[in-house]
């Protein structure tokens, strides 16, 4: 079972790397808006529109 | 043909969007006569109609403006950023900006206009940042642009206020999921631990994981969980109970304690439950903060949508400057459609000026050399010169806006229930913490410390903290769904008890829009007025057209020649070869034209009720007579006898004239001591602070005249149709024009408040239970860690089950 010593902080690795993208997406400021997004998804894909 | 049927009327009986199929009461029509909710479903239907032939198309829905102040380099210092060498950017504010069919004609933006690069919109700000290349177009082009789309853009400058509530969301969030990982983890750890328990665990094993968790609890303490620290220490400075006080006292031994069992390897630790507290915990916070930041989002975008630049005239130059450049004494022009920067005295020029801001008066006001000007004010008519008297803060606006901000500090904020109880929960803790120690410690200092680090733990107030924000949260989904945004949880608490409800009259009881109520004389003439009125850009003419419009098929055959308007009085023409008069009771008696006597009476009458008449008369010869007025929206006598007898008095806060208030009431059933005719901004505001003893206060309104009274009453309600301002300045705001869907909203938010109790009620007994077993000496990490889950899942299990709402959602 000494996998352990190498699987727990693996785990706790991986929570780490989670929480930096979440913290880059925060500070990135794609949680301002939770309204725009869903509806802009559905616009068409437009070549001229950057 | 007849421009008639070229007009957007905003309409009032129940249709469903062409576009996206929303049922929406208020909205506006296109050429066809097809139905849509808002302005983007027309202007994007029409696009996706003719994609590619641009908007040409479409009738113009341009309110002229020509946005050259956009081009000033004061604006641009102001309001526009620099990307680089040649691409700017800019942020416009729209209370436009409402669908998804408005995000998708603003952000094709691009596509129409050369130059611009991108055209993003936030819809929950209703705001779009553009940014265009400087070369190629101009801002005032853009601006334009936007205008004949429908969308009326205002520059949007994010203030420090707005800024700092971003950082601290952003922040908090932050935290939030710092603390949600090393719940997650610990969690997941121990329940290696637990499974340690029944299988047995070798010792290094055990040490590790108890390391671990050791280390994932402290991350979360120390971090996230610092708050309850900083928020405890205060209340024990200031001695006010509070409920970190117990958090703290609880998380903070069982921290300490547990460290020094790993380290010592003995005992059991409690950094799960621990991990989970914080996390929970400042789970029901963040709801709370987010609820909080809204309301103050209010003032912010309120002061985006007063005038920014004015124009001012030296010698025989006009210039633009910023508004907070103007000086007293200044001479200052202003055009059609834009409003006024500053309060002072017109010197040139006669010009319509629509007040409703202000005075909450529908009808537009005539305004001469020698009248006051008020800012934030519209004028309609034509180009006046005016003297500067007052500016900025000293103005009526800016009083009325800093009279606002003063309404949202001092408003008696209500205590949460948990705040209240927060005294008396300290204190029996401690007691039992006490009580317990002295019981447990026939069997060792030891074992009696470990005893009341556990009851220190589960007595951490867990599923009480989450109790209101969840079910307040799912609450404000649900309504949102349903077309009522509530902005503050106060306001739902305020509801669902009982004390005084204002009113508002225009646009809040009634329509806010003309309507034709009487008509004497000659039934064929009202082809001909129709005919003549639907030429001419009056507010008043545009709203006799409307009143007209099931007229419109005889008023197309009217041939209309050698028209002539008389300003602020009437119009002559020649229809189908007769000479006609249109206009003021005033008018006809300059033209020499007698009214028969049933009709002077029957002007009297409607004047004192406050509806406006005009009179036709062909070759000075009176022959008809029409009697415009505003009308009571349907339900609203309904839902005033529904208030009272749920124990709410009820009144009305108007700005318009006493008698014409009276009538109102007296259709609704209003008591005589609850009329408040005449009443400006500042006196509803005092209106409504008197009441204030009486219980909650609720204003109901829409106009800018009553941002302030819905700022300071307990609980603002803004009903669609009026003005941005007051919705932004409302705690609730009915979308749909509705305002009798407010007696349905308000058995729900009972509803609403006898969940949250029951949610108390069930994390109450959740921590009676907890700490009866710890004292018995049941309680062992484990118990801890199944207990906790358990009472936070009873809690948001009520929050979510449905039967929230009286009527059923609308799912689209």
């Amino acid at each position: 079972m000494s996998v352990l010593f190498i699987a727990v902080p693996v785990a706790l690795l991986l929570a780490t790397i989670a929480l930096l993208g979440f913290v880059w997406s925060v500070q990135d400021g794609q949680l301002d808006d939770l309204e725009s997004p869903p509806e802009r998804i559905l616009l068409d894909d437009d070549n001229d529109v950057k | 043909m007849s421009t008639a049927t070229d007009l957007f009327d905003e309409i009032s009986d129940a249709t469903t969007c062409v576009h996206c199929g929303l049922e929406s009461e208020v909205g506006v029509r296109d050429s066809q006569e097809q139905f849509y909710c808002c302005r983007g479903c027309l202007t994007a239907h029409h696009l996706l109609d003719d994609l590619g032939e641009e908007a040409c198309s479409l009738p113009s829905m341009s309110s002229r403006r020509t946005y050259e102040e956009m081009d000033d380099p004061a604006f641009a210092q102001r309001y526009v950023r620099r990307l680089d060498q040649q691409t700017r950017q800019v942020t416009f504010v729209s209370e436009d900006f409402q669908c998804s069919s408005c995000l998708a004609v603003v952000e094709r933006l691009p596509r129409f206009l050369k130059g611009v690069l991108s055209a993003r919109v936030h819809l929950a700000h209703g705001t779009a940042t553009i940014s265009w290349l400087e070369d190629v177009v101009k801002l005032s082009e853009i601006a334009r642009k936007l205008d004949d789309l429908g969308f009326r853009p205002w520059p949007y400058e994010m203030d420090q206020q707005a800024i700092d509530a971003r950082t601290r969301s952003r922040h908090e969030m932050i935290q939030l999921a710092i603390a949600g990982v090393c719940a997650g983890n610990t969690m997941l750890i121990a329940i290696a631990l637990y499974a340690g328990l029944f299988s047995g665990m070798e010792a290094s094993h055990l040490a590790l994981i108890r390391y671990v968790s050791a280390f994932l609890g402290l991350v979360s303490v120390i971090g996230p969980g610092r708050i309850f620290f900083q928020n405890a220490w205060r209340a024990m400075r200031y001695r006010t109970p509070h409920m970190d006080l117990p958090v703290a006292l609880g998380i903070g031994i069982g921290t300490i304690d547990g460290v020094y069992r790993v380290i010592s390897q003995t005992g059991e630790v409690y950094f799960d439950s621990i991990a989970s507290l914080v996390f929970l915990l400042l789970t029901g916070r963040f709801l709370q903060a987010q609820q909080k930041r809204r309301t103050l989002e209010r003032v912010s975008m309120l002061r985006s949508l007063t005038p920014r630049v004015a124009r001012v005239v030296h010698a025989g130059l006009t210039r633009l400057v910023p508004v907070e450049a103007l000086k007293v004494g200044d001479v200052i022009e202003v055009h059609p459609g834009e409003t006024f920067p500053a309060d002072g005295q017109i010197s040139l020029g006669r010009t319509l000026v629509d007040q409703s801001l202000l005075t909450g008066e529908s009808n537009p006001v005539s305004l001469g050399v020698g009248d006051e000007m008020i800012s934030g004010t519209m004028n309609l008519g034509s180009v006046v010169t005016a003297k500067v008297m007052l500016v900025g803060r000293e103005t009526r606006l800016g009083k009325l806006l800093s009279l606002m901000d003063d309404a949202v500090v001092s408003k008696s904020s209500l205590v949460q229930f948990s705040d209240r109880i927060g005294g008396w929960f300290v204190m029996t803790v401690l007691v039992l913490a006490a009580v317990n120690m002295v019981l447990w410690s026939s069997s060792g200092v030891g074992r009696a410390i470990e005893q009341t680090v556990a009851l220190l733990i589960v007595a951490c107030p867990c599923a009480l903290g989450l109790a209101t924000p969840l079910v307040m949260a799912v609450f404000q989904g649900r309504a949102a769904k349903r077309g009522i945004l509530i902005k503050s949880g106060e306001a739902v608490e305020r509801l669902a008890g009982r004390g005084t409800v204002w009113f508002d009259k225009t646009g809040t009881v009634t329509t806010g829009q003309m309507t034709l109520i009487k008509w004497l004389g000659d039934e064929q003439s009202r082809g001909v007025v129709l005919a003549v009125e639907c030429q001419i850009q009056h507010p008043i003419a545009k709203a006799m057209v409307n009143a007209l419009s099931a007229y419109q098929d005889v008023g197309c055959r009217h041939c209309v020649e050698d028209m002539s308007v008389t300003q602020g009085l009437g119009v002559r023409a020649v229809v189908d070869g007769r000479d006609y008069e249109i206009g003021s009771r005033h008018w006809m008696h300059e033209l020499g034209v007698s009214l028969p006597d049933g009709v002077e009476r029957e002007f009297m009458e409607s004047a004192r009720l406050g509806r406006t008449s005009f009179f036709v008369s062909s070759n000075r010869e009176y022959v008809a007579m029409a009697v415009l007025g505003d009308h009571l929206r349907e339900g609203t006598r309904e839902l005033v006898s529904h208030l009272e007898d749920r124990g709410w008095m009820v009144g009305m806060l108007s700005g318009d004239d006493g008698q014409v208030v009276d009538h109102v009431c007296s259709e609704l059933g209003i008591e005589e001591s609850m009329r408040r005719g005449g009443s400006s901004p500042e006196q509803k505001l005092e209106t409504v602070r008197q009441h204030e003893s009486t219980g909650s206060v609720v204003m109901v309104g829409d106009g800018v005249n009553d941002s302030a009274a819905l700022m300071a009453a307990d609980v603002g309600i803004a009903v669609q149709g009026g003005a941005e301002a007051s919705m932004h300045a409302a705690d609730i705001y009915i979308s749909r024009g509705d305002v009798t869907r407010l007696s349905e909203f308000m058995t729900d938010c009972r509803r609403i408040m006898s969940r949250i109790y029951l949610n108390f009620g069930l994390s109450i007994s959740y921590n009676i239970f907890a700490v009866t077993l710890s004292m018995l000496g049941y309680i062992h990490p484990i118990v801890a860690a199944i207990l906790m889950p358990i009472s936070s899942l009873t809690v948001l299990s009520v929050a979510m089950s449905p039967g929230m709402m009286s009527v059923k959602e609308n799912s689209q």
